[in-house]
């Protein structure tokens, strides 16, 4: 019995201590390590649809019909085409 | 040599704290904008020349090497194919190669450097001696190279659409059981500002974020003297796909917190579909300085924002002190829950006589169990976490990015 609660206790007490050292190790040494976070240039993610514990075949096939890939491909300068701003792109495509 | 002081005919440089240009000479002040762009589109013919073209070769070692005359002194400076302001090795004068932001290449704004290079170090520096687990070494470290750099970003406008399918763990009855949720829904991203610069990592640029996009000046050149700074060299697959990455982490990480009553969340499946507004791409330089020290032979290089003053970086770890911390606390937490948990699970164990609890006595050793292993999981993802970031700060790619410049 003692053997088993000298187990648990060093499991809980060296988890905890690699909890605490690694928090603190972060904090002192990873330093700023966030991105800009999505709600600085958006606000928020709108969902047009929620379903809840679906079967295998709504999971395969959820999302078909609702992303259109022809929609993206329309008027896209070609991915090869080095970027240019806005006002030069149309007067590139004019000329 | 892009604008000489109007009093003595010195040397300008841009000052962060002034926001005006100074004569390192005579210390006049003057405002990039009280210089008339005629004066500069005079230099807007003289180009950099590739090394291949000089030399009459076709050398893959010169690929990337080209040669501008300083307007200065005449020395030829020798800077790489994406370069667009540096130094004068020869007289020390800020360069501007005004062929590569002319016309169609120009940027159309700029957010000047707000914070100056001794800021710069001094920030690092406090933020260091914060540091429980930074070396003293490293807490002293004396700066290689500090350089003032401007990064090119093309700033957008998107719509993301998307579909995933997340996979979690629900509780039923007395196990779990894996279950799928679905959610579908939109993301707009406004003012995202995308690394334009192939030679700089996107996860080190993105870290840089968020900078104030509101103060934003219409470009002037003046504002990269006494900088060094890069052109766009990415192309519009580049560009869709970083934009494509940054709104599916934001999107998944909006699904996964949309589902509610599971654990262990995962996204399963995901479709997506990201279209950008060609009509408002913006191409701005975005200020950042780059502070690089050896240690241990190896080179780390800190960036921090020019405009915020935030500092990015991974630092090396005093892994003697924070073992012996770590397992000197371990013994101690140890016995602490030793002497706390012998008696309750001995006065548990010796009542335990029917079968219910013995169920539970056992529920509560699996508690323990799983508490601890969540300790040690969690605690390991941070500390490789701390470790990706110090490989970050090493890396040879953005060690590159900085040194391959004039002195």
């Amino acid at each position: 019995m003692n053997f088993l609660v000298l187990i648990l206790a060093s499991g809980l007490g060296f988890g905890t201590a690699c909890f605490i050292f690694a928090t603190l190790l972060s904090n002192s040494n990873d330093i700023g390590n966030s991105v800009g976070s999505a709600s600085t240039y958006s606000g928020g993610v709108v969902f047009d649809r929620r379903e809840d514990k679906i079967s295998s075949s709504v999971r395969d096939s959820f999302g078909v019909g609702y992303i259109r890939g022809d929609e993206a491909n329309r008027m896209q300068p070609a991915s090869d085409r080095m970027v240019v701003a806005s006002e030069r792109l149309r007067d590139q495509d004019e000329s | 040599m892009v604008t000489n002081c109007r009093n003595c005919a010195g040397r300008l440089v841009f000052d962060p704290s002034s926001q005006k240009l100074v004569c390192e000479s005579c210390g006049s002040m003057f405002k990039p904008e009280e210089f008339d762009i005629s004066e500069k589109e005079e230099l807007l013919d003289k180009k950099a020349v590739s090394m291949n073209q000089i030399q009459g070769t076709d050398d893959k070692d010169f690929m990337d090497c080209y040669v501008y005359t300083c307007a200065s002194c005449g020395g030829e400076i020798i800077i790489n194919g994406t370069e667009a302001s540096t130094a004068c090795i020869y007289c020390g004068n800020p360069a501007v190669v005004f062929s590569r932001i002319a016309r169609h290449k120009r940027p159309q704004y700029v957010i000047p450097f707000k914070i100056t290079k001794e800021e710069a170090v001094k920030i690092v520096r406090e933020r260091f001696w914060q540091g429980r687990f930074i070396p003293k070494e490293i807490k002293n470290f004396k700066a290689d190279n500090v350089r003032g750099i401007y990064i090119p970003y093309w700033i957008i406008d998107c719509d993301h659409k998307a579909a995933v399918v997340v996979k979690g763990q629900v509780s039923s009855g007395k196990s779990s059981r894996t279950a799928y949720f679905g959610r579908a829904g939109r993301l707009k991203l406004r003012d995202l500002p995308l690394d334009a610069s192939k030679m700089l990592s996107d996860a080190s640029s993105q870290r840089l974020e968020p900078f104030n996009l509101r103060v934003m000046k219409p470009f002037d050149e003046d504002y990269l003297l006494g900088f060094y700074s890069n052109i766009s060299d990415i192309t519009y697959g580049h560009l869709r796909n970083a934009a494509s990455i940054r709104c599916e982490e934001y999107f998944n990480e909006a699904a996964l917190k949309d589902v509610s009553g599971a654990s262990r969340k995962s996204i399963y499946t995901s479709k997506s579909q990201t279209s950008i507004d060609y009509n408002n791409v913006r191409y701005a330089m975005l200020p950042a300085w780059f502070v690089t020290y050896e240690f241990k032979g190896k080179h780390n290089t800190i960036l921090v924002n020019g405009q915020t003053g935030k500092i990015v970086c991974g630092v090396p770890w005093n892994k003697v002190k924070f073992f012996a911390l770590l397992i000197l606390t371990g013994i101690a937490l140890t016995v602490v829950s030793y002497f706390i948990l012998n008696p309750i699970l001995n006065a548990l164990f010796a009542s335990s006589s029917g079968r219910s609890s013995s169920n539970s006595n056992g529920k509560l050793v699996a508690a323990i169990v799983m508490g601890a292993i969540s300790l040690f999981t969690i605690g390991i993802r941070k500390i490789v976490k701390v470790i990706k970031s110090i490989e970050l700060t090493q890396a040879y790619s953005i060690f590159n990015f900085v040194k391959k410049r004039q002195e």
